[in-house]
């Protein structure tokens, strides 16, 4: 008999979500509690991001951080410091977001300690080489030139945009535009790399714990560091965002749609609300729109559901969405669909023992984020950076284990009151 | 029921109908993986039948053919696991995450959705599932820049009388014609016992879940052991065609590299992660900022167990670049490369593969994966555990066999996408 789920949320086996905070030098380090890999991921991230770039100037960061590994290390060396990362084993590679830029690293254990002392050394140089500024220029357009060949994500983009307040730091690329990134040259990007060095850097450790190694890059980066002076919410996303949007695409073998929201000022508890509604709209097989678009009309191969978390000061900033590939024959069909449905559910009346069910699901499914250190690192990593949502992965947990199913249906059509739909 | 303990963690069990199983214990995760493997895949879709295979997997998930209430992805989904399946040239594959409490639960209902199933397989089961594959060819292939770009090799590389010509998805037309009677015919010659292998890795009561496993291994019927036929390596001379896309220019190389089961095969995927993994992979460092010659490559390799495999790289021309001078160029940076290999070279591969799989034994599902694989290609699950340091003790003269392989000039497939 498959067992009742739901009925006792407390007693399901979940992982801690715990950090071991430290402070080891300048760098304040947070090492996931508890779980062992052979292979550790470690992400060296610093506050600022695309939210911290003017529209002239944005790329840049990133741009001065793939530079820098694409450029010999300090010490004396011939490689690329990347060069000599791949020779331990260990991957490197630079992102930026809508608020940090970040180094994620991932590598065997023996391996992760001299990564550290690498990048450490590279950090040190006043500035990467022209010829490396060049290649991560093109590399990051040719990149962005194949997310345009990409339907889901090139729609994903554009629901980022259209949500982003107008003519705000996230209402373009987060790479930087075509524009600002062909203009980019050394000083530019040595004024980038300056710029960064004065935020304090935070490392997540996934997968082991690394403190001895961290030391010297403690050293390294010893500041002096500004205070974080994070954007408000309101300079980042938009007060009244667009119901609907229309993507175009050279892409027309198959329409796409993106529904969803982004809700601002969301305490953990918001989050497991959106979580849980989400999924009973979408986002598991016994879900509304699984039942009507791919079991019933077959219009889909399957269906996206994604939800995220961006910490913006002390704020929480929740963003669920749910999208399929359909024919383009269906996708105005599907458009109408979505959007009625959604706005046909009565929260108020929504079943508890649906809830309840959902957020067991949940609850299980947080076991596999734990498989590897890199499906860790992804989930974890967006919350480690402190005040308040330090502990965002356990009072998520806490928020689920200790459902208020009265609190949800009173809740959830607040946090959904405003969607977009972005379409082809 | 033949019972071998490899080691303290380790049993493998051999039902009496031929199927294999492979439990590794490992205490303290608090999750499960299992892993069905089915020696089929679309290399046994018949002529003009191309997608069987893959349909059939399909209907093993579909709610029109569950098994009583047992709606399998539901109730694993509802339990908090994690499903998925996949269809490639030689098998098909079920895999479940689910927390360790609940592997019971998922054995049984994995039980009850392999009793039978072709009893439930109906005509419009099989109209829902070609619809969502039709679905996912456009969504994975003509929705997607040069999407189509290796199913276009294969059709170039293999001779028309290969069974590695078709990919897994099926064409259009051959998915519109098939019956439920041939997915049920299909099942029921190929998901026999000699063909099933089940691997499951993580936190589980040893005895009941090696009870368990062997009641699913029951549940397929006898079969002769499989004699599938080991095709020969497509033989030159090299083929080329030109396709139009308005997404500019593209050029695949698919290059015939040896069957999976062999050593050479394994040095061929070392000699890939130096052509093409990395920052520093070496192809795109001579083709893109050497030579100025490409803007991306990409290596890839697809393993077939009974016939080459294939190697594919992705050439992206610059701009100005016509594909035949990128082609003439990727031979040029082949022999380069080939000549300039040193320890470093060697260090660099042999840490990177080193780390991939040292990656793939965190993931149960990858283990899971490589372990059913050993034991199905060398009756034992034993060279899975000594396989890192065979790697580790590869030597320059294996590396440049490796690279050597990729080398075919007079022996590949070349399809040019062209604006």
């Amino acid at each position: 008999m498959i067992p009742s789920f739901g009925a006792d949320l407390a007693r399901i086996p979940v992982p801690s979500g715990r950090f071991d905070v430290r402070r080891i030098g300048a760098v304040t380090t947070f090492t996931v509690a508890d779980v062992a890999k052979r292979m550790i991921a470690l992400r060296l991230y610093w506050n600022g991001g695309a939210a911290a770039e003017t529209a002239g100037e944005c790329g840049a960061g990133l741009v001065a951080l793939r530079a820098l590994l694409r450029s010999p290390s300090r010490t004396p060396g011939v490689l690329p410091v990347i060069e000599e990362l791949e020779a331990l084993g260990v991957t490197a590679e630079a992102q930026v977001a809508e608020t940090s830029w970040h180094v994620d690293l991932r590598g065997p254990q023996p391996s992760i300690g001299p990564a550290v002392r690498l990048v450490a050394d590279s950090l040190m140089r006043g500035g990467p080489v022209q010829s490396s500024v060049t290649a991560s220029v093109n590399q990051i357009l040719d990149m962005q030139r194949r997310r345009r060949h990409n339907l889901a994500a090139l729609v994903e983009e554009r629901f980022r945009m259209a949500r982003a307040s107008p003519g705000g730091p996230l209402a373009r690329p987060l790479e930087g535009t075509e524009e600002s990134l062909r203009s980019l040259q050394g000083e530019k990007v040595a004024a980038a790399l300056a710029d960064l060095h004065r935020s304090r850097p935070r490392l997540v450790v996934v997968g082991g714990d690394i403190a001895a190694d961290v030391a010297e890059l403690g050293d390294v980066l010893a500041g002096p560091f500004r205070p974080d002076t994070p954007p408000s919410v309101a300079e980042l996303f938009a007060e009244r965002p667009p119901a609907q949007i229309s993507v175009d695409s050279q892409l027309n073998e198959q329409g796409y749609l993106l529904w969803g929201t982004v809700y601002p000022g969301a305490s953990p508890e918001d989050y497991s609300f959106l979580e849980i509604a989400t999924r009973m709209i979408g986002g598991w097989t016994g879900s509304r729109w699984h039942g009507l678009f791919r079991d019933e009309l077959a219009y889909t191969y399957g269906l996206r559901h994604h939800v995220s978390a961006l910490v913006v000061g002390s704020r929480l900033v929740c963003s669920a969405r749910i999208g399929m590939a359909v024919p383009p024959a269906v996708v105005g069909e599907c458009a109408e669909r979505m959007v009625a449905d959604a706005a046909s559910i009565d929260w108020a009346k929504a079943d508890p023992d649906e809830i309840r069910a959902t957020a067991a699901q949940l609850l299980r499914v947080e076991s596999s984020r734990y498989l590897s250190s890199r499906s860790l690192m992804t989930y974890l990593a967006p919350f480690a950076a402190g005040g308040p949502t330090a502990t965002f992965a356990a009072g998520r947990v806490y928020a689920l284990r200790h459902l208020d199913t009265d609190r949800f249906r009173g809740r959830v059509a607040e946090l959904l009151a405003t969607t977009t739909l972005a379409r082809t | 029921m033949r019972r071998r303990p490899h080691d303290d963690r380790t049993l493998v069990i051999r039902a009496s109908n031929g199927a294999t199983a492979v439990l590794v214990h490992d205490p303290g995760e608090t999750m499960a993986a299992m892993h069905l493997r089915v020696a089929c895949g679309s290399r046994h879709d018949p002529d003009g039948a191309s997608g069987s295979a893959h349909a059939v997997e399909h209907l093993l998930y579909s709610r029109d053919a569950s098994h009583r209430d047992a709606e399998y992805l539901r109730q694993i989904q509802s339990m908090g696991g994690v499903i998925n399946a996949n269809t490639s040239a030689d098998w098909t594959k079920f895999f479940t995450v689910i927390g360790a409490d609940l592997l019971g639960f998922a054995l049984d209902l994995e039980t009850a959705r392999f009793t039978r199933p072709v009893e439930r397989f109906s005509a419009r089961a099989l109209s829902v599932e070609c619809q969502i594959i039709r679905n996912e060819r456009r969504q994975r292939m003509e929705n997607v820049a040069f999407g189509t770009g290796v199913e276009a090799v294969t059709g170039v590389l293999f001779p028309a009388s290969s069974h590695y010509r078709r990919l897994p998805i099926g064409l259009p037309a051959d998915l519109n014609a098939l019956t439920a009677e041939h997915c049920a015919a299909h099942f029921a010659a190929l998901y026999t016992g000699p063909r099933v292998n089940l691997t499951i890795a993580g936190e589980f009561e040893r005895e009941r879940t090696a009870e368990q496993a062997l009641a699913l291994l029951d549940v397929f019927g006898p079969g002769p052991t499989p004699d599938d036929p080991v095709e020969t390596e497509p033989a030159g001379p090299t083929r080329r065609i030109e396709l139009a896309s308005p997404f500019g220019s593209k050029v695949f190389l698919g290059i015939p590299l040896p069957a999976e089961t062999s050593w050479d095969f394994r040095l061929a995927t070392l000699a890939s992660f130096h052509l093409g993994r990395g920052a520093a992979a070496r192809l795109s460092g001579a083709l893109v900022d050497r030579l100025g010659l490409a803007t991306g490559v990409a290596v890839k390799v697809m393993g077939r167990a009974f016939g080459a495999s294939i190697g594919v790289v992705e050439l992206v021309p610059a701009a100005g670049v016509s594909p035949d001078t990128l082609i003439a160029g990727f031979d040029v940076a082949m022999f380069r490369i080939a000549s300039e290999l040193s320890q470093a070279d060697l260090d660099r591969a042999k840490a990177l593969y080193a780390a991939g799989w040292l990656s793939d034994y965190d993931s149960l599902l990858r283990r899971n994966d490589w372990l059913s694989l050993f034991l199905l290609h060398q009756g034992s699950v034993e060279p899975y555990f000594t396989h890192a340091d065979a790697m580790a003790a590869t030597d320059m003269e294996k590396l440049r066999r490796g690279v050597s392989l990729w080398h075919r000039p007079a022996a590949r497939a070349e399809v040019v996408f062209a604006a």
